[in-house]
């Protein structure tokens, strides 16, 4: 069997010390790097699968759903310099975040993008 | 309260796997996978620099809006996810986004990105671009 600790703080001997809360609180839920394709998954963190929602668009969903709606997020998509692009991520229930790539005029835009979600986990 | 004082966290089943319980008690995750591996905010005007970071070794001033990042430990490999924003005038009005360059392939031991103006579709460097990385570490 593994070991286990319980601990509230922990201290590093020259670096200073942490409480354990903030691993916790502070470590990604959830991260995901997608193709442009907006269905191949190239790594990822408590993602389950992913679906092509239509062009620039995806949705990630959740192994591990967190335990409010909705949940902090943040992302960047991948686009030629000067092309514009922007994405939008919305966590459309605890257990799942959609993607939108758009391009400068805000049309769709297939772009391999990446997303990272933190919150509390269920 | 309890306390570790220690400078090295290792599984002991297996030495890159730590788990962590979440706060709601109902899942368990990888200590090491929700780590961000590394983070940087970068002022882009003037002589381009890091205003803080980990895990970062270096810039480079790629031109207007284009900065590269090269990192101390590189990833595994080049899947890792990246989060960012950027700051940059006053007021509520003033879109910037941070994108990758995408005129090479990814590399893990560096990232390019630039900063564009949405509504002029033009680059320009920002006082603050923000970005957070997450994968695996060689």
């Amino acid at each position: 069997m593994a070991g286990k600790i319980i601990a509230d703080q922990i201290e590093h001997s020259t670096a200073g010390s942490l409480d354990t809360s903030y691993v916790v609180n502070g470590s990604a839920k959830m991260w995901s790097n997608v193709q442009s394709d907006q269905s191949t998954q190239n790594d990822s963190l408590n993602v389950s699968s992913v679906s092509d929602e239509g062009t620039g668009a995806s949705r990630r969903n959740l192994t591990s759903a967190f335990a409010n709606n909705p949940f902090s997020h943040a992302g960047l998509s991948v686009v030629q310099t000067n092309s514009g692009g922007f994405s939008r991520f919305t966590s459309v229930s605890a257990s799942a975040v959609e993607t939108s790539v758009r391009n400068s005029a805000n049309s769709a835009h297939d772009k391999e993008n990446s997303c990272i979600a933190l919150g509390d986990l269920a | 309260m309890s306390e570790i004082k220690v400078d090295t966290l290792t599984g002991k089943t297996s030495a890159g796997d730590i788990t962590v319980t979440s706060e709601g008690g109902a899942a368990t995750m990888q200590l090491q996978q929700g780590l961000a591996k590394a983070w940087a905010t970068v002022d882009q005007t003037g002589t381009m620099a890091f205003l803080d970071s980990f895990n970062c070794a270096s810039l480079s001033d790629d031109g207007t809006g284009q900065t590269t990042i090269s990192f101390s430990s590189a990833f595994a490999n080049i899947n890792y996810s990246v989060g960012s924003t950027c700051e940059q005038g006053s007021g509520a009005n003033d879109s910037r986004v941070l994108g990758r360059q995408n005129t090479t392939p990814r590399v893990t031991n560096s990232f390019p990105f630039f900063v564009l103006n949405v509504e002029l579709t033009a680059l320009l460097d920002v006082d603050v671009a923000n970005t957070i990385f997450h994968g695996d570490l060689a």
